[in-house]
């Protein structure tokens, strides 16, 4: 009987998945398949549902990038509505996006995939059968940026009310703060930054 | 493994990741969590595998943090295996505690769910159509899916839970408040709802609010609104009065009313039903007619009243 392979549950991104890999008898590999055995259906449930509701519906199709459905939502109502976006929308959407692309590239690096890749090799393999995690050995590299990183959800933090579920790019949202205080504050925390 | 640190789960089920990023997102933090506890368990971020789990005596872990909710074969098994092999189960955020937004799947059939995701979804080529089976046979080998549920379940209707993490996701600070509360052991009553408050998301609202009488429900973009008063007695459905706070009333402060993710008030069975009472408690006619147009203004009733709790309702599904 020709051996399986099988990784179950992919782990280190969003959403469920497996990987099956069959073998021949000389443990080559015969077959390979990858499946995502997850279905929750948005395409289905947010229909019949008001428009402007979308945005802040399918933000939870990925906790990791709701700022990509956010925004592709906002898209989707901006379509609907047929309007044109005005200057200063577009400038809030596109410094929030900023904001989402730097902290989803340090949640991946540091938190997700760097700790394979740079302490894999020295710890993970030598240290194969232990669950001991990582976790507080990447982290500390992650730590080296968190500055900058404090400074993206500082930034997000302005711009949205919940970093994981933003809501108010679309259909008359508007930042917590004012967008005065905002411009101001935004000024000084850039010189601050600059400073360093 | 330390044997003197705490063994923890995290897992996720039906959800987005939200929940295990606003951990994540708890930055720092995790470094004093992984001083006091080792992740044995973690998709987002760890390598453990289901074998893992399974290999785990039972009660191993001191805890599991579970969220997502429970829409197919596999995350009830691992819910279950989870639940076994954990001394304490936590549903965490929205999904795993009354079924989230993926629960408003709950108003369509599996049929048509599967029909406008597999046959007729625009991006599907033309002729390209495959409606999954839960075993497909390629050459010698088989391959295995989960079986798809005709409705979503909330974490509870499939295991024990011991405590519930409310919210869409829940705020960061309160997965710290959360998790420190566990790390020192100091544990609420068995059922308690944990990192949020007892009051509503109005009771802790800065708007104004004076006399509730709404001749007319706009949509938000239908009006321009007053940032200093009470979004329901502007005429925008809000869900602040039904809802429990601790959220840190975020949606309201930016303009944007309250969609209920927190959940129910305490000693409230079913928040939809309050939020309508609190609707018809504020329109501003005696004349039935007249109501009734008022009313008809608000589109998609149960999206409001039931975006984050349809299964744990009373209706909990449509029936068809």
């Amino acid at each position: 009987m020709a051996r399986t392979i099988r990784i179950d549950p992919i782990t280190r991104l969003e959403g469920h998945g497996k990987i099956e890999i069959f073998l021949n008898d000389d443990g080559s590999v015969k077959d390979c398949h990858f499946q995502i055995p997850e279905l929750r259906g948005f395409e289905r449930f947010v229909v019949g549902r008001p428009i402007e509701e979308l945005p802040r519906i399918v933000t939870r199709i990925c906790g990791v990038c709701p700022a990509s459905h956010h925004l592709a939502g906002a898209k989707a109502v901006d379509g609907c509505f047929g309007g044109e976006l005005p200057p200063l929308a577009a400038k809030l959407r596109d410094m929030y996006y900023q904001a989402h692309y730097i902290h989803s590239h340090i949640a991946h690096f540091f938190a997700l995939a760097a700790p394979d890749l740079a302490l894999g090799l020295f710890l993970a393999y030598a240290d194969a059968a232990s669950p001991d995690p990582w976790v507080p050995k990447a982290l500390l590299a992650a730590l080296a940026v968190a500055r900058s990183e404090g400074d993206q959800a500082w930034l997000r933090g302005r711009l949205e009310p919940r970093a994981d579920s933003p809501y108010v790019l679309a259909a008359r949202g508007e930042p917590a703060l004012g967008l005065e205080a905002l411009e101001e504050e935004l000024a000084r925390r850039l010189e601050e930054m600059r400073s360093r | 493994m330390e044997k003197n640190k705490l063994q923890v789960a995290l897992y996720w089920g039906a959800g987005c990741g939200g929940c295990d990023v606003a951990v994540l997102d708890t930055n720092e933090f995790i470094l004093d969590l992984a001083a006091v506890a080792d992740i044995r368990l973690w998709p987002i971020a760890l390598d453990g595998k289901y074998k893992d789990v399974e290999a785990m005596a039972d009660g191993e872990l001191d805890l599991t943090i579970f969220n997502g909710a429970v829409r197919n074969s596999e995350n009830e098994h691992v819910a279950k295996l989870l639940r076994r092999k954990s001394k304490l189960m936590v549903a965490f955020g929205s999904c795993a505690h009354l079924g989230g937004i993926p629960a408003l799947a709950n108003q369509a059939t599996k049929e048509e769910i599967f029909e406008r995701a597999y046959l007729k979804n625009p991006s599907i080529e033309e002729g390209n159509t495959t409606i999954p089976e839960t075993m497909t046979r390629v050459g010698d080998g088989e391959l295995t899916i989960p079986a798809f549920y005709k409705r979503v379940y909330k974490l509870n209707d499939v295991v024990d839970v011991d405590l519930y993490v409310p919210g869409c996701p829940p705020a960061p600070e309160q997965v710290k408040a959360v998790l420190k509360a566990v790390a020192s052991g100091l544990l609420p009553l068995k059922g308690s709802v944990v990192g949020a408050s007892e009051r509503a998301v109005c009771d802790d609202c800065k708007r104004k609010k004076e006399e509730k009488k709404v001749k007319r429900f706009h949509r938000p973009w239908q009006i321009i609104q007053d940032p200093d008063r009470c979004l329901m007695e502007q005429g925008i459905l809000c869900a602040g009065s039904a809802t429990r706070s601790g959220c840190g009333v975020r949606c309201p402060n930016s303009n944007m009313p309250c969609r209920g993710c927190y959940g129910p008030l305490p000693n409230v069975v079913d928040q939809g039903a309050k939020l309508l009472s609190a609707v018809a408690s504020i329109v501003d006619s005696k004349d039935p007619e007249e109501i009734a147009r008022i009313l008809d203004g608000i589109q998609d009733i149960t999206g409001y009243a039931y975006r984050f709790g349809m299964a744990g309702s009373l209706l909990q599904r449509s029936i068809r």
